[in-house]
């Protein structure tokens, strides 16, 4: 369980965070969402100990985290943002001495190298390493003692489609019963992965909750497409026999076909009234569904300003 | 009983610093350092122009001495201490692997010390190479022995000394040239202070090194030379540990 109470931290006068607080529970796959320079790697980087907030505190199974403790360093994998690394280590060098900081058996190299899929560059130099490598070398590092919990910053940035997913794999691979916090731009990637998600903007966190959540916090309203072979016209008509309805227009008309679109309240679904009323009426439908809003929409809403 | 009180001091030395942890991150230094081909060609241009100024008045003014040599070390130090110590910690500012090693499981204080004590084995590693010198020496002739190990001392505690404040400076800033320029401008205050003496007050004198310096090469080991330069390079490492506890 990771508390995080009352954190603020300014640079100079720009202000990173302000007053953020929030629980991570145990198991928990937690995205942060916000756009560059929201606070997301500042935020990362106390709940590490590699910054110190200027107020609040990041609390780790009730140990106290700050940049000269120990035991919460011990218990965190890190993947910091761009994955700096040892240029001029090879591989297996810098897994080695991360193994030997972190006080793990030499055969953990062995065994992660195994899992990232590096055994093929394990004698290279870092430095001539493909960015999907470096990515994959800076993963290992991070998981080589086994952490509770993960911390990975914008893992998949700069990785091409494939080596994107890859990542994505090796994270799934080891989600089980670890706590993750991850952040990223990419956002199918955290409807992919993430249990909950964290919007943080200018500093202050926006929103959070499951995707489900956040959805209806930005869905007002239902919006239905219903089209079809209709004998009257609905814009008249519809509102007569279904309540609910407050707004509804013609969308396209094509020969004999028109499409409506029609919008309701949010927590009503008047989907199951209008194939009813088809059926009463005798129309012919081609289409009948609700248009979703996607996380986009609901990142764009809350964090263009 | 006895193995019970040496298994709490040694849980209590634990608490402060962790040798092996040090020796760990001090093994990945040199790693790193011998590494990267500029370790190799700083470390022969010093022993080139060292051994130019051991063998010309060796030679041309047939002295079986290695005055010369203690005389212009300093100088060479100038130039060679920061050129070792400049990327110790800017490099890791600059690439962000800083990020890296502060998240891992140690103390600021263990990768102060490793890294300072990486900067002083590979000048110590430079300087056990110009041993040579002295025994050559041997075969032109005799030569004071006794005096050649003071200067040694007095050499070894300059490295001392000068890499604090290499690795102070290389603390400051994520650019090694301004590292390199810091470190020098640093060493060249004491460097100098020490030698206008008939300018400055003694006491202003007495703060370089030339007062402290001179007595080794005389073949005079003094405890309160050896102080000055400890005391000294406790200082600088002072100062590194405060500069590294906060942020860039």
């Amino acid at each position: 369980m990771i508390q995080i109470k009352n954190i603020t931290k300014t640079f100079g006068k720009i202000i990173a965070l302000n007053n953020v607080s929030f629980d991570i529970a145990d198991n928990q796959i937690l995205a942060l969402l916000g756009p560059n320079g929201a606070g997301k790697t500042t935020l990362m980087r106390i709940i590490t100990g590699y910054l110190l907030q200027d107020s609040g505190t990041v609390d780790i199974d009730g140990e106290i985290v700050s940049p000269e403790k120990l035991y919460t360093k011990q218990i965190i994998g890190y993947l910091p943002e761009n994955n700096p690394l040892y240029e001029d280590m090879s591989v297996y060098e810098y897994l080695t001495f991360i193994s030997e900081v972190r006080g793990v058996p030499i055969q953990k190299v062995k065994q992660v190298v195994e899992l990232c899929r590096l055994k093929d560059v394990v004698s290279r130099n870092i430095a001539e390493l493909s960015k999907g490598y470096r990515q994959r070398v800076g993963f290992a590092a991070a998981i080589i003692h086994d952490p509770k919990i993960l911390i990975l910053d914008e893992p998949t940035a700069g990785l091409d489609p494939n080596q994107a997913a890859e990542v994505r794999e090796l994270i799934k691979e080891y989600k089980k019963d670890k706590t993750i916090i991850l952040s990223t731009h990419i956002l199918p990637e955290v409807e992919e992965v993430a249990d909950r998600v964290v919007i943080i903007h200018k500093g202050t966190i926006v929103a959070q909750g499951s995707i489900q959540d956040l959805h209806k916090l930005v869905l007002k309203h239902n919006v239905i497409h219903f089209a079809g072979k209709f004998n009257k016209d609905l814009v008249e008509y519809l509102p007569k026999v279904i309540s609910g309805i407050y707004n509804i227009k013609i969308v396209v008309q094509e020969d004999d076909i028109t499409e409506y679109e029609i919008e309701t309240e949010a927590d009503i679904d008047i989907r199951k009234d209008l194939f009813n009323l088809a059926v009463k009426e005798n129309w012919q439908i081609v289409e009948l569904h609700r248009s979703s809003v996607s996380l986009q929409d609901v990142f764009r809403e809350l964090t263009s300003s | 009983m006895y193995l019970e009180n040496l298994q709490v001091a040694d849980k209590i030395m634990k608490k402060i610093f962790d040798i092996e942890k040090v020796l760990i991150i001090l093994k990945k230094e040199l790693n790193l350092f011998f590494n990267s081909p500029i370790a190799y060609i700083v470390i022969s241009i010093f022993l080139l122009l060292l051994g130019f100024f051991y063998s010309r008045p060796l030679f041309v003014q047939n002295y079986a001495t290695l005055r010369h040599v203690f005389d212009v070390i300093p100088l060479f130090f100038l130039f060679f201490i920061p050129a070792v110590t400049m990327r110790l910690y800017s490099e890791e500012y600059k690439s962000g692997t800083i990020e890296v090693i502060f998240t891992l499981p140690l103390r600021k204080s263990e990768i102060l010390l490793a890294k300072y004590l990486s900067a002083v084995c590979v000048i110590f590693i430079s300087i056990i190479l110009t041993f040579l010198y002295p025994l050559t020496l041997l075969f032109f002739g005799k030569f004071d022995i006794g005096q050649t190990i003071a200067g040694y001392i007095g050499v070894l505690l300059l490295v001392i000394f000068f890499s604090s404040i290499g690795v102070f400076s290389s603390s400051l800033t994520k650019n090694q040239i301004v590292s390199f320029v810091i470190s020098f401008a640093i060493m060249f205050i004491f460097f100098i202070l020490g030698k206008l003496g008939i300018f400055v007050s003694p006491t202003i004198a007495y703060i370089g090194i030339d007062p402290h310096y001179d007595n080794f090469v005389r073949g005079i080991v003094d405890v309160r030379d050896i102080v000055y330069f400890l005391s000294l390079t406790a200082l600088f490492l002072y100062f590194t540990y405060l500069s590294t506890t906060t942020e860039k």
